[in-house]
């Protein structure tokens, strides 16, 4: 082959060894890039694959719905809303101005508030909002302002406000359980997190992928209560009225089944909003029924009562020297309000004779005073589901000292809490029975399933029902008779035992300061409920049956007004729970019974009804999106709750009407790309006001167009100059 | 088609190619699909290739003395080109070197590439005739062909091509015969900036190495130890002027050498693209499955980025295949100018070679952590017109060279 000569240029290298050169280099270069290929895609292609996965997928937690709090009859006492939260990242925020005036659109604050946070870039991300509710978010969750993060959260709504708010408690903003049953069942309650994964793009948009996997949340249980939620009510009106009539401090009620050990009712007073807690002012939240522990006076004789009568020690007609009001144990004087010379065991109970039990006390002896006060489940939990509960003290023989037999017969020396006192009572009135009180009756998760039910459970047998009968002749006396006649009621044997205790103000009982309390039950003859009040502090009368026995008989003649609360707790004794399925729908007729839905969610009234079968009628028409987005509450109910519906007739429900849009709201119109001069005229002719965010075309706008407003609202442009 | 056809028609370097466009198409389409505003760049990246395609058959039949002729007019209007360009270009990512006509974006640095390659070919094509020994003279002469558009292109705040214009200068200066004492010359001093940045040390062992070969041409003592200063000044200037650049220039070489140091910035890009290709693995994740490039974790990764693409997607089977073309493209460019009896043709087929070349190894090695960032497109597989018809440009000089192999001109 001939080549052009400039090709064998001898004097340096050939052709051939320049090509070959070339290719020298070209091989060495590839070279190196094939070995950083392989060592990329080959040795490290696993740690490439485990960084993309973690900056392109996010795993996002679907919260579980939260558990119901029921009554026994269905009421629900908690709703579940959603409420707006804002989260914003000031070191994102390029135009703090726009979004404070957006943000002040929407929740109705001053501008400047926002403003003065967003300035400042140094802080991380923190909210804005949290848990606002929002009727209209007017389409920010739409806007995509960057560094602000808008979205929704669960949150509890109390649909009574402040009935029963200590015992169902209250959640905190990230709506775990506070205190409670919320705090106490808060594990059921919650339910099992789901989650999804969804892809991150390059510039942090969020897109969810169907391929991906995606576990669907599993809802909190709902709990159903033995609380009757009318029971509650009641209590709580009669219990408020009288601290305020007896002017007390504090005041405590309970009511309790007392064949089943059922609590259907445990109030305190003052009480608080679990819809609006006030950090600064936590009074009314404690549940001192079961926290807080007294000395329980007069009504702790019972101890010493049933023990005579079980060990036979003296018949009720037996008489003893009751001193003529004074008696002197170990140099402290024993006082009684009604001085006697001598009392039979029966009337030293009717008229609350303290020298007379403490007479008593001192045949029975220090050992078996103990035993029966330990069976009747003094100084021990009760075992209650709610948190807090203080079990009180009750001294051990060993640790008595003088005079301790004589003043713990009449109820010092001694602390006990207001459910403890009230089960010891509910024994006698179960011939001796001492049953285990309960709160929960269910826990059913969302699709049916009963993961826990309780049933009456008796503790021991305290006294023989003999025994116990005496006893109930002796405290249907004080009622008849004795301290407690302001309890009686007409047509309805009650029987109960009155206390008075002086306070310890200072390390000395005060002559000033009472504890008054009233513990009673009925019907006598064959109880059912028995009720305990107790009244801190009443400045107007102290005694127990002047004070606390006016308020229980008011509860029970209120309560006695429910056909269905003596009979229904009959048919559920321990006798016939042994075979009796307890899913109540399988009972039609009780499924008439129509629950009460005021102030319930319009979504969840509506799905109440469903399940039982009710027809309603709406009194305005509501589309789907209204029904969910919303709060719209029930504002009353045709026939009211606890009557039956006739056949054939539906529920009449008429809503709240601040709540449903009214006529005047207007639909805001489309001007994006308007100049910003036509885009004002258009906007002031439909009777908006304007705010301007720079000049030019109008490039968007706030409300978004489509959004409904009221007329007279603010729209906000913002425009830019055109290139 | 019969065997005299292919003896005129180089089929290998004419499939390479459209293999090659043909899989830049698909990548383009992958990187594009999540991008709504460019989602039909593939359809234009298409339509361009037809054009180009014919064009290069074109040109393969035009006689090389007219390509000859032509080149230094080509050349000036190159220039003119890139002076208007300056003065009325638009500006898009920093870099004003853009014509808009008819909605395409035209770089006339693109075509100034061809346009170099081609009359430095001729200027040593000219020279030859009068006087067949290259002097000195003559290679300052050919250097100012490249150095007016290089600073031209600069100007236009494009570095990427301004090292492209300076990288085909020399194998075309050995290739046409420049004396290897002469080349040295040139060359160590470049290598010396490059290792006084890496490292102080590295440049003292290399001064002394260079003083050692030095020794070894047995040369004048004088041109011997002005080549051995010229060296320690120019890594020495570097270590001066590294100091006096902007902080963010600065970071954006060092990002070269380590991407993490900048993470968020210049090496953003590096780290991205190499996690997307390093997770394609052997096989790759599938045509459109590439998580990375669908997500978009790199921006524009349809124009120099596009090589992470086919990583990612096709995993390092697929960058093989690649590779491969570039190496038959490449290998093709050099056979040509071996074979060649032209001289001009021969010599710019050994530009249009190291051009690509160049362009291969930067575009891939900076997807891979092994070259700057410089924003330089790969040959027929990036999105882009300008470049991919200048590319095409060159295949067609090329496939002429081929034709006309036996023809001194």
């Amino acid at each position: 082959m001939t080549f052009y000569d400039f090709k064998n240029n001898k004097s340096f290298l050939s052709v051939t060894r320049r090509i070959n050169y070339f290719m020298i280099i070209l091989l060495v270069f590839l070279g190196i890039i094939i070995m950083k290929l392989t060592s990329i895609q080959i040795l490290d292609s696993e740690k490439y694959k485990i960084i993309a996965k973690k900056q392109s997928q996010t795993r996002e937690i679907i919260s579980p719905l939260r558990g119901g709090i029921f009554d026994r009859n269905m009421n629900s006492f908690v709703s579940n809303v959603f409420r707006v939260s804002v989260i914003a990242d000031p070191y994102k925020i390029k135009n703090p101005d726009t979004v404070s005036t957006v943000m002040a659109a929407v929740f109705g604050k001053s501008k400047f508030e926002y403003y003065d946070k967003l300035i400042n870039k140094n802080t991380s991300a923190f909210y804005l909002e949290r848990k606002v509710e929002v009727s209209d978010l007017k389409g920010l969750d739409t806007l995509k302002l960057e560094g602000l993060d808008v979205f929704k959260e669960s949150s509890r709504f109390y649909n009574y406000g402040s009935i029963g708010s200590q015992i169902i408690g209250y959640n905190d903003l990230d709506n775990k359980g506070v205190s409670g049953i919320e705090l106490a069942l808060n594990k059921d309650l919650t339910g099992k997190e789901g989650y999804m994964i969804s892809r991150k793009d390059g510039r942090g948009f969020k897109r969810p992928d169907l391929n991906f996997v995606q576990k669907e949340p599993e809802g909190g249980a709902n709990i159903i209560l033995t609380i009757d939620k009318r029971v509650q009510q009641i209590a709580e009106e009669e219990l408020s009225a009288g601290v305020k009539s007896f002017n007390a401090s504090r005041g405590k009620a309970l009511v309790v089944s007392v064949k089943t050990g059922e609590i259907l009712a445990m109030c305190n007073y003052p009480s608080y909003d679990p819809n609006n807690i006030k950090r600064e002012d936590t009074s009314g939240m404690k549940n001192s029924v079961i926290s807080d522990i007294y000395e329980p006076g007069s009504t702790f004789k019972l101890i010493t009562a049933s023990a005579i009568l079980e060990e036979k020690l003296d018949n009720p007609q037996d008489v003893i020297n009751t001193e003529n009001g004074t008696y002197k144990v170990f140099g402290m004087d024993i006082i009684d309000s009604y001085p006697a010379s001598s009392l039979t065991f029966q009337q030293i109970i009717e008229r609350s004779s303290n020298i007379g039990v403490a007479k008593l006390s001192q045949k029975l002896g220090a050992e078996r005073f103990f035993k029966y006060a330990r069976d009747y489940g003094f100084g021990i939990y009760t075992g209650i589901e709610l948190n807090g509960e203080n079990k009180g003290y009750l001294k051990r023989p060993l640790d008595f000292t003088n005079g301790s037999l004589e003043f713990m017969a009449i109820g010092y020396q001694v602390a006990v809490n207001a459910l403890q006192l009230t089960m010891a009572y509910a024994a006698i009135a179960n011939n001796g029975l001492l049953m285990k009180p309960y709160i929960v009756k269910k826990e059913v998760t969302p699709d049916g399933n009963v993961i826990l039910e309780n049933f009456p459970s008796p503790v021991r047998q305290v006294i023989s029902s003999e025994s116990a009968k005496k006893l109930n002749d002796m405290f249907i006396g004080v009622v008849e008779r004795g301290t407690g006649t302001d309890a009686k009621i007409e047509g309805l044997k009650v029987a109960g035992k009155t206390g008075t205790t002086q306070r310890l103000v200072e390390g000395e009982y005060s002559s000033s300061s009472h504890i008054s309390s009233f513990v009673g039950y009925f019907p006598a003859d064959n109880p059912e409920i028995v009720i305990m009040v107790i009244l801190d502090d009443p400045k107007n009368g102290f005694y127990g049956g002047k004070v606390a026995a006016p308020v229980f008989q008011k509860i029970a003649i209120r309560i006695m007004g429910f056909n269905d609360v003596i009979n229904t707790y009959r048919n559920e004794s321990i006798a016939d729970n042994k075979d009796k399925p307890v899913i109540e729908k399988s009972n039609p007729d009780k499924d008439r019974v129509l629950p009460n839905l005021v102030n319930l969610r319009v979504k969840d009234a509506i799905e109440i009804l469903n399940e039982r079968n009710i027809g309603y009628d709406l009194d305005k028409d509501l589309n789907s999106k209204e029904l969910q987005g919303k709060i719209i509450s029930v504002d009353s109910q045709e026939p009211s709750s606890g009557s039956k519906l006739e056949d054939g007739k539906k529920m009449k429900l008429f809503i709240k009407n601040s709540n449903v849009e009214n006529s005047s709201t207007i639909l805001v119109p489309d001007v994006r790309k308007m100049s910003l001069r036509k885009s004002i005229n258009k906007l002031v002719s439909e009777g908006f006001i304007v705010d301007v965010n720079g000049s030019g075309e109008v490039v968007d706008m706030f409300p978004k167009p489509g959004n409904k407003v009221s007329t007279k609202s603010k729209v906000i442009l913002f425009c830019k100059e055109e290139n | 088609m019969n065997k005299k056809f292919f003896e005129r028609f180089d089929i290998t370097l004419f499939l390479s190619v459209i293999a090659l466009i043909t899989i830049g198409i698909f990548a383009i389409f992958s990187a594009t699909q999540s991008s709504p505003a460019n989602m039909d760049y593939y359809l234009k990246q298409m339509s361009f290739a037809l054009i180009g395609l014919v064009m290069v058959v074109v040109v393969s039949y035009i006689p090389p003395r007219y390509i000859s002729s032509l080149t230094y007019y080509a050349y000036g209007l190159a220039l003119v080109m890139l002076v208007l360009v300056l003065l009325f270009g638009k500006t898009i990512n920093g870099n004003k070197s853009w014509f808009y006509v008819g909605g395409f974006g035209i770089q006339p640095s693109e075509f100034a590439k061809v346009a170099t390659v081609l009359a430095i070919a001729n200027f040593f094509y000219k020279g030859e005739e009068d006087n067949p020994k290259i002097k000195f003279l003559d290679i300052l002469k050919s250097l100012s062909f490249v150095l007016v558009p290089a600073v031209l292109i600069k100007l236009e705040n494009d570095t990427g091509t301004t090292l492209v214009i300076l990288s085909f200068i020399i194998p075309m200066f050995f290739w046409a015969g420049v004396s290897p004492f002469l080349l040295y010359a040139v060359v160590t001093p470049v290598f010396a900036v490059v290792l006084a940045f890496i490292d102080i040390n590295y440049f003292i062992v290399y001064v002394i190495v260079v003083a050692v070969s030095l020794f070894f041409f047995k040369r004048h003592w004088i041109p011997s130890v002005s080549i051995l200063l010229l060296n320690i000044v120019a890594g020495l200037s570097e270590k001066i002027l590294f100091s006096k650049l902007q902080g963010y220039q600065q970071n954006r070489i060092k990002a070269v050498f380590d991407p993490t140091s900048d993470p968020l910035g210049s090496g953003y890009n590096v780290i991205q693209s190499k996690v997307a290709i390093g997770s394609g693995g052997l096989w790759g994740k599938g045509f459109m499955q590439g998580s990375q490039t669908q997500l978009r974790f790199i921006p524009e990764q349809w124009t120099d980025f596009i090589f992470c693409v086919i990583g990612e997607e096709f995993g390092l089977f697929g960058a093989f295949v690649v590779i491969f073309l570039f190496l038959i493209i490449i290998y093709r460019l050099l056979n040509n100018a071996y074979y060649s009896r032209n001289r001009f043709l021969s010599i710019a087929c050994v530009g249009f070679a190291s051009l690509f070349f160049f362009h291969m190894f930067i575009n891939m090695g900076m997807t891979i952590g092994i070259a700057p960032v410089i924003g330089i497109p790969l040959p027929f597989v990036s999105h882009g017109v300008s470049s991919l018809l200048s590319f095409l440009l060159m295949i067609g000089i090329a496939m002429n060279t081929y034709r006309h192999k036996d023809i001194f001109l």
